[in-house]
């Protein structure tokens, strides 16, 4: 049953297990002598994907989407530093999460995910209002009006759980369960041994459920 | 054991995956159906991993990649701009210190010739420098012979009163005397900042060829017990050879209170020079003597002192006792110069021959003077001038000290009081023979100025001033607010030889100028005959006094 799941989340992200296409290929090597028009495609490319990642770490969409700015922005001044050992978007995601990190610590104390907060977006009144309006109703747009309800509450308080873990947990969560990264990919990423980075894993896992017992009976 | 709880982690999260190979899984599911709590966790576990997975995805704002866009755009653009400003900057620090180094070297190149082209800016000098008495002035010389007299000088019809063979008719000014006898009154009169100010005139005029013997004329210094304390001053005597201003040596304690100046005069731009320069320099002395070496110096003293009255100082000039220089060259006047030397020697004053001397002397030369009275003019004179004796005029002497004017009820004490209104006459020996030289203007100015002496008077004669000079004297009398009241008197005789209206027109002039000041000045013609292309005054000066009404005795 695992596996189906696991199979069928996959199914949604593109795998960072299979090697970059040569379309990618050949943006990045435009991008990195300074073809904009290059780089510009890798960011359509990736930006809801990092930019989902971000937001599940930080918890906040202004503050993720200003740091998935930052990291297209960084990725394009340090493009030339990329060596094309792993997929471009591990490559920006090692950015993203680094900022990440960087922003969280900097933050200094632990982020509470309101039930009440709006699951993305600025909130009322902002630019991103409309967009947000019509990706719910595009989300919930085959649920009846009480699926979609539940759906809405069950994901918000999946996210206030994940943003009441600590941020080793919640990266190792996000990276493994929402980006999909292989155990070698985010032991590289997190600078673990493996071993060290499934056990990290496991007990994530184990203070997830915890925070979603309530949730989960 | 935590290694091995490590890895039991690790398996246990591999089998939440999925990822566990199928020893491990079976191993794991075997131990899960034995501990049936332990397969409720892993259940959980699972549950828990698909809700999240399960959580819909977010998408970036629809504007994130033009916002990523636009913000490599400025990038880009900044990054391009920073490397073009660096490259100003760089320029413009290459431009900036091509610029600093121009202005130096145009500063330096400006001050270059400023230095090497303007003058140098130092004070206008006051040397002491003894200078040689133009022939056919009447200096002494060794034999008791006048040299030849000056060629334009007229005859002199009046016998001359000095015996130049005997060096007895010269005349000597002693200055120390004066200064100590102007201390001594301010003493008696019991006010240390008296303003009333002697100042010396020349009065006596010996015969042009009159000698003088130092060692026979120090007797008023001597004669005057008072004098020891003005030798004191006299020791501090300046003889400034850059400016007035330049480093005075210290003053005695018993200087403090006066510090005489004595400085060497050319000209009379030199000497207004030197008033504004003591002035401003020396704003500290309150009380100095200035003392000036010729009848037109003192003339111009008077003029300086007048420029001085406003500056709340406290000066005494004094006519030097030297000889006169050659009247229309006040730069020749090395008598002056040697007899200011001599003064600061031994405190007597003696003078070297020149066509006036000028004298305070004792009581026995006075006497002696009397006996030479050698013709019957002289008399008159001396009985004209007899009227001026009860006049309370200095001759021979103007005093012009400033006036403090905080102490301006001191400063009009009578100045009949001042031990200066029975100086010593000096010796007068005329002889008829040998002054056929000498004017009879001069030996009247000399009776009238030696009367004036016994009486104290105030009267001042100026001989052969020139005409130019007149209407500048009476410009800087009329301008003086503390000379008093005054008469200035115009020989006839000397502008006899001017075309009447001129002198009608000096005359008015010079009462005009005297009027709109604030002293009381009358300029008459003095029936003198003397025949000179110059002007000659006499002035009469009074202090004002209500009680004491201004009796002008016509010389």
């Amino acid at each position: 049953m695992s596996d189906r799941k696991e199979d069928n989340f996959a199914a949604d992200l593109p795998d960072e297990r299979t090697p970059p296409t040569d379309h990618e290929a050949d943006l990045v090597r435009k991008a990195r002598v300074g073809d904009r028009f290059a780089y510009g495609q890798i960011v359509l490319q990736y930006q809801d994907r990092l930019y989902n990642a971000i937001l599940r770490l930080m918890g906040d969409a202004d503050e993720a989407a200003e740091l998935a700015q930052e990291t297209f922005t960084r990725g394009l001044e340090k493009i030339g530093a990329f060596r094309g050992e792993s997929g471009i978007y591990t490559w920006l995601f090692r950015i993203g999460l680094n900022l990440a990190f960087t922003q969280l610590r900097q933050r200094k104390r632990r982020r509470v995910f309101s039930l009440d907060a709006p699951e993305e977006g600025s909130g009322a009144g902002g630019p991103n209002q409309a967009s947000v309006l019509l990706r719910r109703m595009e989300q919930y747009r085959d649920a009846s009006p009480a699926e979609a309800l539940e759906q809405r509450e069950r994901s918000q308080q999946v996210l206030a759980a994940l943003g009441r873990l600590d941020e080793e947990y919640r990266a190792v969560l996000v990276m493994r369960d929402i980006e999909q990264f292989s155990y070698e990919q985010m032991a590289d990423l997190l600078s673990l041994p493996l071993g060290t980075l499934k056990s990290r894993l496991f007990r994530a896992r184990v203070a997830l459920r915890d925070e979603l017992m309530a949730y989960m009976k | 054991m935590s290694q091995t709880k490590e890895n039991i982690e690790a398996k246990l999260a591999q089998y939440v995956e999925g990822t566990l190979d199928e020893a491990g899984q079976a191993e794991i599911e075997q131990h899960l159906a034995e501990h049936e709590q332990h397969r409720h966790l892993m259940s959980e576990l699972i549950a828990a991993r698909d809700i999240l997975r399960e959580l819909p995805r977010a998408t970036a704002p629809h504007d994130m990649a033009e916002t990523v866009q636009g913000h490599l755009e400025r990038s880009a653009l900044l990054a391009d701009g920073l490397g073009k400003g660096g490259r100003f900057r760089q320029l413009n620090r290459w431009s900036q210190g091509l610029a600093v180094a121009a202005i130096l070297i145009l500063a330096t190149g400006l001050g270059f010739v400023v230095y090497v082209t303007l003058p140098a800016s130092s004070p206008t000098a006051f040397t002491v420098v003894e200078k040689e008495v133009p022939a056919g002035r009447g200096v002494a010389a060794p034999n008791g012979q006048a040299s030849a007299p000056k060629a334009a000088e007229p005859p002199a019809p009046i016998a001359s009163a000095s015996n130049p063979s005997t060096g007895q008719g010269t005349a000597e000014m002693d200055w120390d005397s004066l200064l100590r006898s102007a201390d001594l009154n301010r003493q008696r009169q019991g006010s240390a900042a008296e303003a009333t100010a002697a100042v010396s005139s020349q009065s006596g005029q010996n015969s042009a060829g009159s000698s003088h013997n130092q060692a026979d004329q120090p007797q008023s210094l001597a004669a005057a017990p008072e004098n020891q304390p003005i030798a004191a001053v006299a020791a501090t005597e300046y003889q400034s050879k850059s400016s007035v201003s330049a480093a005075q040596p210290p003053a005695p304690a018993a200087a403090l209170e006066k510090r005489p100046i004595k400085v060497r005069i050319g000209a009379l731009n030199e000497l207004q020079e030197l008033s504004s320069t003591t002035t401003s320099g020396r704003a500290d002395d309150r009380d100095a003597v200035l003392i000036l070496n010729s009848r037109e110096e003192l003339v111009t003293a008077a003029g300086v002192r007048l420029m001085l009255a406003d500056r709340h100082q406290q000066w005494e000039f004094a006519s030097a006792p030297a000889g006169n220089p050659p009247l229309a060259s006040l730069s020749s006047n090395s008598t002056g110069s040697q007899a200011l030397r001599g003064e600061s020697a031994d405190g007597a004053v003696s003078a070297s021959g020149g066509q006036t001397t000028n004298s305070l002397a004792s009581a026995a030369d006075q006497q002696h003077a009397d006996e030479l009275q050698p013709n019957q003019q002289l008399a008159n004179q001396q009985r004209a001038n007899q009227q001026m004796a009860n006049q309370p005029y200095r001759q021979g002497q103007i005093i012009a000290r400033q006036q403090d004017h905080s102490q301006s009820s001191a400063s009009d004490a009578p100045i009949q009081e001042s031990p200066l209104q029975k100086p010593a006459l000096p010796p007068v020996k005329p002889q008829a023979d040998e002054n056929a030289g000498q004017s009879s203007d001069e030996a009247a100015d000399q009776m009238v100025n030696q009367q004036a002496i016994s009486a104290g008077g105030g009267q001042y004669v100026i001989r052969d001033l020139p005409v130019q000079q007149v209407w500048w004297l009476a410009n800087e009398l009329a301008q003086a607010p503390a000379v008093g009241e005054a008469h200035l008197f115009v020989h006839a005789a000397a502008l006899a030889q001017l075309p009447e209206q001129i002198v009608a027109q000096q005359l008015a002039w010079m009462n005009q100028l005297i009027g709109a000041g604030n002293n009381k000045m009358t300029v008459r013609t003095a029936p003198a005959g003397v025949n000179s292309a110059h002007v000659n005054l006499t002035i009469l000066i009074q202090r004002s006094d209500p009680a004491t009404p201004v009796q002008p005795v016509l010389p």
